[in-house]
């Protein structure tokens, strides 16, 4: 009961560690205000961190003030640079690893990380820069850099439109100055379409201005991605929300009310402004309030994801595994039986939290568990973890809870840093948008990606027990079935997978197999997996074998989930990444140098 | 009968079928490999669809690993044979079984498919209509005799007729056609007249070179020749025919005129089809492509009325073995690109999976009662 609740206490300190702590202003509130950013409605907290990744690379951001630093969280980054704070434009975001561009723009050579101030002088140098290079085939390391630079000023730039983009004027004061010359504006133009001219020379001056307004509207709903308010009628129709400078030319309707939205977002810059965060904090609540009763099928599902977004409780979920992890080692060590329970434990709670953030992703995005990349390794390693979890149920072997730490580690740090790399969330493109296709075919060949790494993984741990010390043949039997096992399994899913894929492909595009790289990936698991038990049939490999080449099906796997979306080519390369490729590469040698112990340590008449 | 005896057990022996899957392996991974610099059509001929897969070797291509097509082959001829001669007909292997008859059944129609599939496209702005699709890759000549009054007279020349003879000679043709010099692959270049590569046509102010042939799917390859035709005694003078001369040409042969013309290989709709609209949907507020959608009028040629049909992403037009599928739409004007697939062989990876599927299902279920039985 004491270990229980030690582990209850543990776990919620754990998640009171990752939320933010405001006294004054409530920026909790602000962050689960929805927005709608590439086409889903979002909490604004999820949007800036997205932001903060696409610009940093991190969805933190630390502040340095009077030479102290702190964490701050991203929606009061973001608000701040919404409403061009003076700090924001200090704030260090864009990372430039490229020390060419850093010495050609004299930056400080001793820091990666530069604030908006610190590149405002060079923006359309480094603009024209990647214009010049964009119609390239390819791009050499700096060009590349320089575009991505480009990029992520654009984005910035971008964000300082949202409201509107001048340092010295509270948007709350504008929208007041507009609307109240709107309406004399658009009589004043009726008069000039009607008559063809004006007499009076300050109605000309002020249908000037009126125009002015008008193309500046144009301007400010062009270079903003943030649709922040809704259409006051059927709130819930997402094709009819609307960006600052769309919602302000909505004026030109002489019967146009202003969007109560609008004005609140207007009000809220003036309270940040003036300092008055009572008054800050009590609009940001009735705004809440308003989406609360206004948008009835989307504000639980944001209101899930904002806490989804600031607990990131897959991190939490890696942390735990490695405490397993940790837990296992020292029990393999020393031979304590209280270890191994408390891993036991821990590695039950970690995997109850990872299925449940598995099923909030799920009701959060109405969708099948896998849509991308990244959550593909999240459901790789719960696929895993699950089977590890039941042969350790089954066999009792004092293995499963390590070889889940470790799977569980891998994969989820693999799409912890594949969340750094785009929106996790992302809609999904037009070919895709198929929950039936992606609950069947990409949770069968997920499965069987699973099933080949756990297969892998206990031959590793043949391997590496044998080495150690000389195992009893029973044990390694009991191992050899194992894997035997579960290569059936992962041959019959990826082989399932794979005919859905074929069909799916079929029905969209007419034919069952086209060759492409992803297919030809799927298809070399299950020839992988074939080869494997007909060599076993064969007599050809005996228990070590079929251990080896079951670490050899890591490679081809690992080949098939990403090497080939690193070839860039086919229909299927969703996911091209280039830093990934050298981790790639070292896994593979990795998993060659297990082979090679294998092959040498172990004498192949280990009598199986 | 003793080397019949052996011959058999090679065959149907599990190191044959191994090796088969070991090749079949590389072959996958190495055709996988070279679709960084080279298309899918021509990967597919080389690795996939071949026998031997070749490398280039002064002048000569060497084959140095067997092609997909002969590791098909062979391991179509082992699951036979090992399936009939080595498996036991008893229920417990029933699974097995069916796994080897269901992989027969699909490598079959894979083969068979890599022959009958012929894919195409159709480009269409808004109400345009259209009764034939274009091969990607393939290419034929063309000799049309316009003096019929309801109709024209097509005669085709598969380009591979081109390629491998030096006189074409057909019942189809009112002539001879002498192949002076075949190209591949060629550029094009304007010159002053009658400097050019051939003595009459438009080749008269063309001049031509030879270019190495493009193996990316993003090039075209533009496949040309040289020819004169000759009608009994009478040989006419040199015309140049490229895939590049946009439009037919003429020649007038025996007092009768002719157009001629290579052009890609044409898939014949047994129905005509009109594009009324073309819409493209992005998520709100952002560029993401949400749908490509075609609305098509079908009007079949057998009488049958004709119909509205709503192409869009993965809900293809099938009609009868044709399958219309949004492939892509043109920039600048409301149009779209269908892909045409005409595949009589569609439903052999159904059953073929099926089988598989439920043989692997039996097999393992099979297993898994075994194994919980030993452990109660």
């Amino acid at each position: 009961m004491i270990k229980r609740l030690l582990f209850i206490c543990f776990f919620s300190f754990l998640i009171m560690g990752t939320s933010f702590v405001f006294a004054d202003y409530d920026i909790k509130s602000l962050g689960k205000l929805p927005v709608l950013y590439n086409g889903r409605l979002q909490p604004f907290e999820s949007f800036a961190r997205q932001m903060l990744i696409s610009i940093r690379e991190k969805s933190t951001i630390k502040r340095v003030t009077e030479g102290k630093s702190e964490t701050i969280s991203a929606s009061l980054w973001l608000w701040e640079v919404l409403t061009h704070s003076k700090q924001s434009k200090h704030d260090l975001i864009f990372l430039i690893h490229d020390i060419d561009i850093r010495h050609e723009f004299k930056l400080d050579d001793s820091q990666k990380h530069f604030s908006y101030a610190d590149l405002m002088p060079f923006i359309l140098d480094i603009q024209s820069k990647a214009m010049a290079v964009s119609q390239k085939e390819k791009l050499s390391v700096y060009e590349q850099n320089m575009q991505q630079l480009a990029g992520k000023l654009s984005l910035f730039i971008s964000l300082l439109h949202s409201f509107i983009p001048y340092e010295d004027l509270v948007f709350y004061d504008y929208v007041t100055a507009y609307h109240q010359r709107v309406t004399y504006g658009l009589s004043l133009f009726n008069a000039y379409n009607k008559t063809g001219s004006l007499a009076s020379k300050k109605d000309q001056l002020h249908l000037l201005e009126f125009n002015q307004d008008f193309k500046r509207h144009r301007q400010f709903s062009d270079a903003s991605q943030l649709y922040l308010y809704p259409a006051q009628k059927n709130l819930e129709d997402l094709s009819l929300w609307s960006n600052t400078g769309s919602e302000l030319l909505k004026h030109l309707d002489f019967n146009h009310i202003s969007n109560p939205v609008l004005l609140d977002y207007a009000h809220l810059t003036l309270h940040y402004n003036n300092d008055s965060y009572k008054l800050f904090n009590q609009t940001v609540t009735n705004l809440l309030d308003y989406f609360k009763d206004s948008l009835p099928t989307y504000f639980n599902t944001i209101i899930l994801e904002y806490y989804f977004t600031v607990l990131n409780p897959f991190y939490i979920c890696m942390v735990l595994y490695v405490c397993v992890l940790c837990l296992m080692l020292l029990f393999y060590l020393f031979n304590h039986i209280l270890l191994y329970r408390f891993a036991a434990y821990l590695c039950f709670i970690s995997f109850a939290i990872h299925s449940l953030s598995l099923l909030a992703r799920m009701l959060i995005l109405d969708r099948p568990p896998v849509i991308n990349l990244y959550s593909s390794a999240v459901f790789v390693g719960w696929v895993a973890i699950a089977l590890c979890l039941l042969q350790e149920r089954l066999f009792r072997n004092k293995l499963g809870y390590f070889m889940s730490a470790v799977l569980g580690f891998i994969t989820l740090i693999i799409a912890h840093h594949l969340a750094l790399q785009s929106d996790t969330m992302e809609q999904m493109q037009a070919v895709l948008d198929s929950n039936f296709w992606l609950s069947t075919h990409v949770i069968t060949i997920t499965l069987g990606y699973g099933g080949t790494f756990l297969a892998g993984m206990i031959a590793t741990c043949y391997v590496f027990i044998n080495i150690i010390k000389k195992a009893v043949h029973s044990q390694n039997l009991q191992l050899y079935k194992m894997v035997y096992a579960v290569i059936c399994f992962s041959l019959f899913f990826s082989f399932i997978g794979t005919v859905l894929g074929g069909i799916w492909a079929d029905q969209s595009w007419g034919r069952f197999w086209g060759w492409d790289p992803k297919e030809n990936g799927a298809l070399l698991i299950v020839i992988f997996n074939a080869i494997i038990l007909h060599a076993r049939l064969a007599g050809m490999v005996s228990i070590r074998g079929v251990m080896l080449l079951a670490i050899l099906g890591n490679i081809v796997t690992a080949f098939s989930w990403f090497g080939v979306n690193m070839l860039g080519v086919g229909l299927h390369s969703y996911g091209f990444m280039n830093e990934a490729f050298q981790w790639l590469m070292l896994y593979i040698a990795s998993q060659l140098l297990i082979v090679v112990l294998g092959f040498n340590f172990i004498s192949v008449n280990s009598k199986n | 009968m003793k080397t019949v005896n052996k011959i058999l057990a090679f065959l149907s022996s599990i190191q044959l079928g191994l090796f088969c899957f070991i090749a079949l392996f590389f072959i996958v991974l190495i055709g996988t490999f070279m679709q960084i610099n080279h298309g899918i059509y021509f990967v597919q001929k080389e690795y996939f669809h071949s026998f031997f897969i070749k490398v280039p070797f002064q002048g000569f291509s060497l084959p140095v690993f067997p092609g997909g097509t002969l590791i098909g082959s062979i391991l179509v001829l082992n699951l036979t044979l090992s399936t009939l001669l080595k498996i036991h007909f008893k229920l417990k292997n029933i699974g097995l079984i069916l796994i080897h008859l269901g992989f027969i059944i699909l490598l079959v129609g894979g083969g068979l498919s890599s022959c009958v599939v012929v894919e195409s496209q159709v480009y269409m702005e808004e109400n345009d209509t259209s009764f034939y699709s274009e091969d990607l890759y393939e290419t034929e000549l063309v000799i049309i005799d316009p003096s019929f009054s309801r109709y024209d007279y097509i005669v085709t020349v598969p380009i591979d007729t081109l390629r491998n003879n030096s006189v074409i000679r057909s019942s189809d043709l009112p002539f001879d056609i002498r192949v002076h010099s075949f190209f591949d692959n060629a550029q094009l270049a304007i010159t002053d007249s009658d400097k050019g590569v051939a003595s009459m046509g438009i080749g008269r102010s063309l001049t031509l070179k030879k270019i190495p042939v493009f193996t990316t799917d993003d090039k075209k390859n533009n496949p040309s020749a040289l020819l004169s035709f000759v009608h009994n005694d009478f040989v006419s003078d040199t015309m140049l025919v490229s895939l590049d001369i946009n439009g037919t040409q003429k020649v007038t042969l025996n007092n009768k005129l002719y157009y001629l013309q290579i052009r890609p290989k044409r898939l014949y709709f047994p129905f005509q089809l009109t594009l009324k609209s073309f819409t493209h949907d992005v998520y709100p507020g952002s560029d993401i492509p949400k749908n490509y959608s075609s609305l098509v009028t079908i009007n079949p040629y057998d009488g049958t009325p004709d119909r509205d049909v709503l192409i869009y992403m993965n809900h293809p037009l099938r009609y009868g073995y044709y399958t219309f599928y949004q492939a892509s739409f043109g920039q600048d004007v409301p149009s779209s690109i269908l892909q045409v697939v005409y595949n009589k062989s569609w439903y052999f990876p159904y059953i073929s999976s099926l089988i598989i599927s439920i043989g692997m299902g039996i097999h393992f279920f099979v297993y898994l009662l075994a194994f919980l039985k030993k452990r109660s």
